[in-house]
């Protein structure tokens, strides 16, 4: 099995399938960023489009110096900040679905007085409050909080995404996590 | 290292990017500190609970939605990007066009004579014979000025 370098290589050379072997394994995780960013999935799926489609019209950039994931991770990063200018606005729509694969919306959740008690429902809840938790944070720290706790990236990649120093990314991520430690109180 | 020094190396010490001897004094503190232990309780949950949230996978269309993006050349969906890139293309192609006309007018000698050295051998032609004109038909030069102040 080709590794990163060897599969960019390939796809420099204008081999698609190599490009496509790249996507299929970093779609999920570039997803799971956007999402955990956005909350949202048909936003989701549009970042991660053009996030690939940016990766791969601007492979020829990619120097190699640093881990594909790397390079990869800084345009989703970009993506999901160019995503959210679009937006009219930052806050959490209630009526956006924010469970995948799940039908019932936050809306639902919140509104549903007769919710069911059982462990699924009680988890499913609980995430949805936590994401929401997460969505209300400053754009900075939402981002810090998905890198971090959600993909378990590495302080020195965080500040290479982000372009950061990694002190930085401690205090960031010590006031994202307190702010969340507030709102999540209840939890 | 009193409580406020412990307190900042809470993050470090749930992410594990303590150093051994950071991590020992940490965890000393821990077992001595009610205060200090019941805050890091609640930054370790929190990582818990963000950590735990369920992952999400891509959609199963993805990768063909980017492939036929990639082979139809399209670099953006959104429409305000492509009109911005659209500009930036009239932008830079009404510079070159202007820089063209420009480097042309500059090596292209001037059609346009220069009053102040071109003309001054004719204007003193004429001004000289308007003179001969005027002594020769007794026209003075006073009347010269009334005729042309109207």
């Amino acid at each position: 099995m080709l590794d990163d370098l060897q599969l960019i290589k390939l796809a420099k050379e204008g081999r698609l399938e190599a490009f496509e072997a790249l996507m299929s394994k970093y779609k999920d995780r570039v997803y799971n960023i956007a999402f955990s960013f956005t909350a949202n999935h048909s936003e989701s799926d549009d970042i991660s489009q053009n996030i690939f489609t940016k990766a791969y019209f601007n492979l020829k950039s990619f120097e190699e110096k640093a881990a594909f994931s790397t390079w990869l991770y800084r345009i989703a990063v970009n993506e999901c900040y160019n995503g959210l200018k679009k937006r009219k606005n930052n806050i959490l729509s209630l009526d956006v679905q924010i469970c995948g694969g799940e039908n019932a919306s936050l809306k639902d959740t919140i509104e549903d007085k007769s919710v069911n008690v059982e462990d699924t429902a009680l988890l499913k809840a609980m995430q949805l409050k936590i994401r929401k938790a997460i969505l209300e944070l400053p754009d900075k720290y939402r981002m810090i909080v998905t890198l971090r706790d959600i993909e378990d990236i590495s302080y020195e990649e965080i500040s290479e995404i982000m372009k950061i120093s990694q002190n930085k990314v401690k205090v960031w991520l010590f006031r994202a996590r307190t702010k969340l430690k507030d709102k999540l109180k209840n939890i | 290292m009193n409580c406020k020094k412990f307190k900042i190396i809470f993050n470090a010490y749930i992410d594990n990017a303590l150093t051994e001897q950071d991590r020992k004094l940490f965890e000393l503190h821990l077992s001595d500190c009610a205060g200090c232990s019941k805050e890091y309780a609640g930054f370790q949950n929190i990582k818990q609970l963000v950590s735990g949230l369920s992952r999400q996978n891509a959609p199963a269309n993805l990768e063909n939605k980017v492939m036929e993006k990639i082979q139809n050349g399209v670099f953006t969906s959104n429409p305000l990007e492509l009109f911005i890139a659209a500009a930036k293309t009239s932008l830079i192609a009404a510079v070159f066009i202007f820089g063209i006309i420009a480097a042309l007018s500059f090596f292209t000698p001037s059609a346009v004579p220069n009053s102040k050295t071109d003309n001054v051998d004719a204007m003193s032609n004429y001004i000289l014979k308007g003179n001969i004109f005027a002594k020769q038909n007794g026209i003075s030069d006073a009347k010269i000025m009334q005729a042309l102040l109207g």
